[in-house]
Order: C-alpha cells, then sequence, then structure tokens
C-alpha cells in the first residue's frame, strides 16, 4: 500500500508556461496547501499558461476542487490561460459542472450577523408593510359586510352552515373538558384561602362571577384560536399556494365574500354560543369541587350563583366572545392570504394566526374590561 | 361589473396588448426591470428565461394579480393598469392547475360563468369539455384525473368565459414529457382554433420555440430580445439570448485586429457583419452553433480554421457531438473547448477518435460577434 504523503505542489517552468506538479494526499481532511502563495509566485513569474501534472496525486477531495477553483478565478481575472488537460478525469468533471452555471447572484448569506440598527430597520419596515396589509385587509372585510347586509354579497349558504358545523359542534368535547378543569381550579384556589375566613360558600360567587364575565370567553376564544384560526390559516393558505385564490380573483369572486366571510360569520355565531355553554360547565366544575372538597352542597352553591351573579355579566362575557370570534377569524384568513406560496409558507401562517389571534384577544380583553370599568358595568 | 370605463390610449396602436416600461420591485429586488413589449391579436406569444428571470411576474403583473411600481399595462388600446383581474378580461391557467378539488369537472368550468343561466352554463361547460377532448369525465373530480387531463380542465374552464386574452404560467412544466409534447399541440390547435391571443410562461426552450409565434427572452427582469423562434436562433441579440437558446459555442475575450478581423488566441477570424454595431473593436466575444462547424478540408481558405485536438466523441443518435480543444498555433493546448455536431458516419468515415488532432473550419457567415455594450442595450427595444 502506498504511504499516504501531505498535499503540496511544486511548479516548474517550462516553455509553454507554468507546469504545476501536485503531489500527495488532497483530501480536505489532510490539509490542503493555501493558495495565496502560488498566486503571489504566479504574478510575480508573469505566466500567461498554467498547465497540470497529476501523476504524484493520491487520494483527493473537494480539497483540491476549492484549491482549483481558487486558482482558475485567479488566472481568469489576469487572463492567464489554464490548461486541465492532464488533471484527473473526475476532477476535469467536477470543475465543468461548476463552471457550468454561472453563481446566482445573491444566492450567497451576506447579511449573517446584521448590525443591530439594520436589524431595527428591518422590523420596522416589515411591521409598516404588515400594517398596510392589516388595514387593507380591515377595509376590504368592511366593505364585504356592508355587502353582504345589503343582499349583494356572494356567500353560499351551505359553506357558511358547513363552517358552523365544523366550528361549533365539532368543539363541543374539547370545550366541556377545559371548561369543567377550569371551573375546578378556580374553585379550588379559590376555597383554599376562603376556607381560612370560613367562608367557602363564596367559592360560587368567585367561579360564577370569573367564568362569566372573563374565563368562558377567554377559553372559548384560546382553544377556537388553536383548532378554527390556525385551520383558517392553513386551508387559505394552501389554496393560495395552489393558486386557487387567484383563481378565484380571475373569475371576478372576492376571496373575502367567498372564504373569509363564512369564517368570519360561522365564528361570529358560534362562539357566544360555545362560551355560554363553557361557562355552564365551567360553573359545573367549581360546583363539583365545592360539594365534593368543601361542604358546599349543589343546591347552597346554585342559590349563591343565583342571587349574586347578575345577568350583566353573562352578557359581558358573551358579548366578549362575540369580538373573539371576530379576531380569530380575522387573524386566521388575514395570515392565510398573507401566505407566501411554498409549503413551508403555509405552516408558518398557521402559527402566526394562533399568535396575532392571542395577543389581539388579550389585548381586546384589557380593553373590554377597562372599558367595563370606566363605564360601571 | 365594469363599472369604471377604462383611460382610451391617445396613441392609436395594432398591439392586442402592450406593456409599456414595466418595473416591478419586491422590496429590494428588482423583478421587472423597464420592460416593454407589444403583442399583436391573435398572436402566440412565449415568455421564456431560467427560474427568477421575472417571467412569471411579468405575466401576473399584465394579468392584475400583482401591481407594478411603474409603467403600465394596455389592452385593445385601453390603459388597464389600475383595473382588478376580473374586467381585464382573461383567462389564466395556472402552473398548478388550481382547480378547486371539492367540485366536480363540470363545475369547476362553469364556475366563472355567473352571469349566464344554469342551463347556457352547463352547456357551454360541457362545449369547452369536448374541446379539450374531456367530456366523458364531466362528473368526475380533478383527484380522479391525470395531470394531463386536470391541465386540460383548467384550459377549458380558462376559455369557457371566452376571454379576449389567454394567459398561461408553465401550463405542462408538472407533466411528464410525452403528455407535454402531445398537450403542446392540442393546446397550439384549440389557440389557433379560437384565435385567441395567447401569452405563455416557461422555462423550456422547445416547448417555447415550438409553439410561440414570437417569443420574449428575459434574464434578472430585463428584456433580452423579442424575436421570432428562427430569429432568435440564428441572430440573438447578445451573448445571454445565444448561450440560452439552444447550444452555442463562445470564443471569448477575442480583441479587435483590423476592419474585418478579430483575434482570437493565435488566430485571426472573420465574422458575420454584427446587426446593430459596426465597428469591430466592440467585438469581444464570437460565437457559432456545433453543426455550423465543419472539419477543414483542402478545399477551405486558409482562414477561419483553427488547429484542435479531439477529446471526446458523444454518439447522440442523429448526431455525433465531438468535444475539441482548441490548440494554439504551436500546438500546445489552450483553455476553450469547442463542440461540433457531425453525422455518424462522418465520424466513422473521417475515423475520428480521441486524442486525434485536427483543423476546423468556422464559416464566417455562421460566426456571430458580440459585444458587451450589444448585450446591456438589447433589452430596451421594441422587436416587432
Amino acid at each position: 500500500m502506498v504511504e499516504s504523503v501531505p498535499a503540496k505542489y511544486r511548479f516548474e517552468s517550462t516553455e509553454k508556461g507554468m507546469l504545476l506538479h501536485l503531489v500527495g494526499d488532497w483530501s480536505y481532511s489532510a490539509g490542503i496547501p493555501a493558495v495565496p502563495p502560488l498566486l503571489h509566485h504566479i504574478n510575480n513569474t508573469k505566466t500567461t499558461t498554467i498547465a497540470f501534472n497529476a501523476e504524484q496525486l493520491q487520494a483527493w477531495d473537494s480539497g483540491l476542487m476549492t484549491f482549483l477553483i481558487e486558482l482558475i478565478d485567479h488566472c481568469k481575472q489576469n487572463n492567464i490561460l489554464i490548461d486541465k488537460t492532464h488533471l484527473p478525469q473526475g476532477a476535469r468533471r467536477l470543475l465543468k459542472l461548476a463552471y457550468a452555471v454561472p453563481e446566482r447572484k445573491g444566492a450567497r448569506r451576506t447579511i449573517l450577523g446584521q448590525p443591530v440598527l439594520a436589524k431595527i430597520g428591518t422590523v420596522t419596515i416589515e411591521m409598516h408593510r404588515s400594517w398596510n396589509d392589516m388595514l387593507t385587509f380591515i377595509g376590504d372585510m368592511g366593505k364585504a359586510t356592508l355587502n353582504l347586509a345589503r343582499g349583494r354579497a356572494r356567500l353560499r349558504l351551505s359553506d357558511l352552515f358547513y363552517q358552523i358545523e365544523a366550528a361549533g359542534p365539532s368543539a363541543l368535547m374539547i370545550i366541556t373538558l377545559i371548561s369543567t378543569l377550569v371551573g375546578m381550579i378556580l374553585a379550588f384556589v379559590g376555597a383554599v384561602q376562603l376556607r381560612l375566613f370560613g367562608a367557602e360558600i363564596f367559592i360560587a360567587n368567585l367561579v360564577g362571577l370569573g367564568m362569566a364575565r372573563e374565563m368562558g370567553a377567554i377559553m372559548t376564544a384560546i382553544i377556537m384560536a388553536g383548532r378554527s384560526g390556525s385551520a383558517y390559516a392553513a386551508q387559505i393558505g394552501t389554496m393560495q399556494v395552489n393558486e386557487e385564490i387567484d383563481a378565484l380573483r380571475t373569475m371576478g369572486i372576492s376571496p373575502i365574500e367567498f372564504l373569509v366571510l363564512p369564517r368570519l360569520l360561522a365564528l361570529c355565531i358560534t362562539m357566544p354560543l360555545l362560551c355560554i355553554y363553557s361557562i355552564f360547565m365551567g360553573i359545573f366544575g367549581g360546583a363539583v369541587v365545592s360539594a365534593g372538597l368543601f361542604d358546599v352542597s349543589f343546591y347552597q352553591y346554585y342559590l349563591q350563583i343565583q342571587d349574586f351573579v347578575e345577568l350583566k355579566h353573562f352578557i359581558i362575557g358573551i358579548l366578549k366572545a362575540a369580538v373573539f370570534g371576530v379576531l380569530v377569524a380575522g387573524s386566521g384568513c388575514f395570515r392565510g392570504l398573507q401566505c407566501g406560496r411554498s409549503a413551508s409558507a403555509v405552516g408558518f401562517a398557521a402559527t402566526s394566526a394562533v399568535v396575532t389571534s392571542l395577543v389581539l384577544i388579550i389585548v381586546a380583553d384589557a380593553i373590554i374590561t377597562v372599558a367595563c370599568q370606566v363605564l360601571g358595568v | 361589473m365594469n363599472k369604471k370605463a377604462p383611460k382610451k390610449s391617445l396613441t392609436s396602436t395594432d398591439y392586442f396588448i402592450e406593456v409599456r416600461h414595466l418595473t416591478k420591485k419586491f422590496g429590494a429586488f428588482t423583478a421587472l426591470d423597464n420592460v416593454n413589449i407589444g403583442v399583436k391579436p391573435g398572436e402566440f406569444v412565449s415568455i421564456l428565461g431560467p427560474s427568477g428571470c421575472g417571467k412569471t411576474t411579468l405575466l401576473r403583473v399584465i394579468a392584475g394579480l400583482e401591481q407594478q411600481n411603474s409603467g403600465s399595462v394596455w389592452i385593445q388600446g385601453n390603459d388597464v393598469s389600475r383595473e382588478p383581474v376580473a374586467n381585464r378580461q382573461l383567462g389564466i391557467v395556472f402552473q398548478s392547475y388550481a382547480l378547486f378539488p371539492n367540485i366536480n369537472i363540470i363545475n369547476n368550468v362553469q364556475y366563472g360563468l355567473r352571469q349566464m343561466t344554469a342551463p347556457a352554463r352547463r352547456e357551454r361547460a360541457q362545449e369547452m369539455l369536448e374541446l379539450v377532448g374531456l367530456s366523458d369525465q364531466a362528473d368526475k373530480y380533478p383527484a380522479q384525473l391525470s395531470g394531463g387531463q386536470q391541465q386540460r380542465v383548467a384550459l377549458a374552464r380558462a376559455l369557457a368565459p371566452n376571454p379576449s386574452l389567454l394567459l398561461l404560467d408553465e401550463p405542462l412544466s408538472a407533466l411528464d414529457a410525452r403528455v407535454r409534447a402531445r398537450l403542446r399541440g392540442e393546446i397550439r390547435s384549440i389557440q389557433e382554433k379560437l384565435g385567441v391571443t395567447t401569452i405563455m410562461v416557461t422555462h423550456d426552450q422547445e416547448e417555447a420555440l415550438t409553439m410561440a409565434d414570437r417569443i420574449v427572452v428575459m434574464d434578472q427582469g430585463q428584456l433580452m430580445q423579442f424575436a421570432d423562434p428562427q430569429q432568435l436562433y440564428g441572430a440573438p441579440a447578445n451573448t445571454f439570448v445565444a448561450g440560452f437558446i439552444g447550444t452555442m459555442n463562445f470564443l471569448p475575450d477575442c480583441r479587435h485586429q483590423d476592419t474585418t478581423t478579430v483575434r482570437f488566441l493565435d488566430y485571426s477570424l472573420e465574422s458575420r457583419p454584427p446587426e446593430g454595431f459596426s465597428a469591430p473593436e466592440q467585438i469581444t466575444t464570437l460565437a457559432i452553433r456545433p453543426e455550423h462547424v465543419r472539419i477543414a478540408d483542402d478545399q477551405d481558405r486558409s482562414s477561419n480554421i483553427l488547429r484542435a485536438r479531439i477529446e471526446q466523441i458523444e454518439f447522440r443518435g442523429s448526431v455525433s457531438r465531438v468535444m475539441v480543444r482548441v490548440l494554439h498555433l504551436a500546438g500546445h493546448p489552450s483553455a476553450h473547448q469547442i463542440e461540433i455536431d457531425l453525422q455518424p458516419k462522418a465520424v466513422d468515415q473521417l475515423q475520428l477518435d480521441a486524442r486525434h488532432d485536427l483543423d476546423i473550419y468556422l464559416p464566417p457567415k455562421h460566426v456571430l460577434a458580440f459585444s458587451d455594450s450589444l448585450s446591456l442595450g438589447a433589452g430596451q427595444s421594441h422587436a416587432a
């Protein structure tokens, strides 16, 4: 077996120009000689042609190719001819492939380690663009709703019923589970403190008020953001990728009226209903904990709720649910329509729909709560 | 539907559709850079270019699916630059077919015919399906059809509202070679039968050359040449078009020698007088197609003959491609290769094999000359 010799080169001046002898193991792991000293020598000798002798070349891999490409690029810039005839056949083929297609401009990663100010600038420009898109979407949605009110919107009732069915009854199981557990948790956490004062009976007030005003609507909205909002973004995003949205626009059918409106209406109708269901499930969960662990009977719990949790609290919760419904459907559809034209963009659209929904839900909840405080309701 | 009447052009024009000075940017990236084209009524124009050259963007701007940053789109003398896509009276066939998967074929085809009565819609859709030869598949769903059939449904759907302009966005790229070849003929014959002005985007030069009356060649958002297939192949306006359409041998780094010849390595070569510029000192690159290079015989004049060494011979059925390396006059190899197409019979008769040295003749009437300034300027002009 031939012993591996480290990669090295030597040059020889011939009458035709320079002859470069490639000697030893030219694989990356074995180490490749630096190119700049060779280029310096080439510049000094003012040679016009470089040929190779690869008779003593042993193993080689991409290490040899990077060396050759650097050398060839330099020679091209300096009008030095390269004779590749005596390079190994495989290397010649790889070089031919490497130079068959010119390097695509801008394909290299150049923005690694962007300065902080540049990053802030990029994010600001992106946000500005996103705001423009969002305002356009809100405007289009408003126009479509007006058209619907005037009976001019192109809305298929079958689509609306399908969306109601997909958003409402199908979500009941998960709403039951989550709301009951939330009611139980509220009751348990509250009861531990109230017990110190012998005031366990107020568990009913705590759970009833908490579920009716806040938690019913919030929990429903969070579930629907994960379930329906992301589904809307994925469905509309896939249609965007398949150019179905463009096809609709070509036929004069507004994607807002045709795709967004049924989903928006479906969530506007189902969210308040699901919220009512969620409130009762939460109250029921609280009752189970009160009766099971804290000696507050079901009847006492019921009477307490009836006396202290007024209808207005339920109405506020239900109204919130309707607002959250608009936000969840709007975010899902908006991110879907904004989706890029690749499969990975659909996943991104679904994720960003959920994030947008959650942020908007919490912000809207805070605004409504403050408004209610100011109005004294 | 079309409430606002589009602005009427002040200048009369023979073009059915015309784009003037179109520029489209996506952030810092320029997708279209001052593009001008004019398409005559009933013409089949193909937009050809490598991936990312802006050809689909051009089609989408013409359709109204993208808004240009500057420039205008004129259809039948009307400025439709700000009109929504639905008002432009066009049919589009998308690359991904864009059929609605939840409705059957006949309903897909009649989807865009909402202004018609139900029986008329169905009749028109059936007529269109017959035109594309799929009337027996009307009740199937898109997923039950093959790619080629789905594309024909998409064509039927695009043609159903009787559009004045048909836009095809790489309609055959997702199909296998055989189906593609058959559909090429079908699309062209339907287009000729209906006489509808058509613009097709493609990256497949064979598709463009065989189907189109004229071809727009684009690169990096710029129009490189707009001409008929023969002109593109025989008289490319610049080195990009020359290299993109068919196979071309380039002889770069040429230097001006005298009024009729240029210097390449140690040889002096004559070329066909180039159109558009007359000064030979502008010439930097010569080019010749593989089928035009000849093996020199005794009758050839001494000019335009290069000494070469055969490196490889590839048998390609009807022709054999011989790759030769140009030798310096002193006999040592240069860095330049030339490909020559010869009849396989000729290769046998001449007993050509690798490492064999020979003289090749580049007939001056087939040697094209290019200059950098010509390449850049060519993108700006109409080539009607």
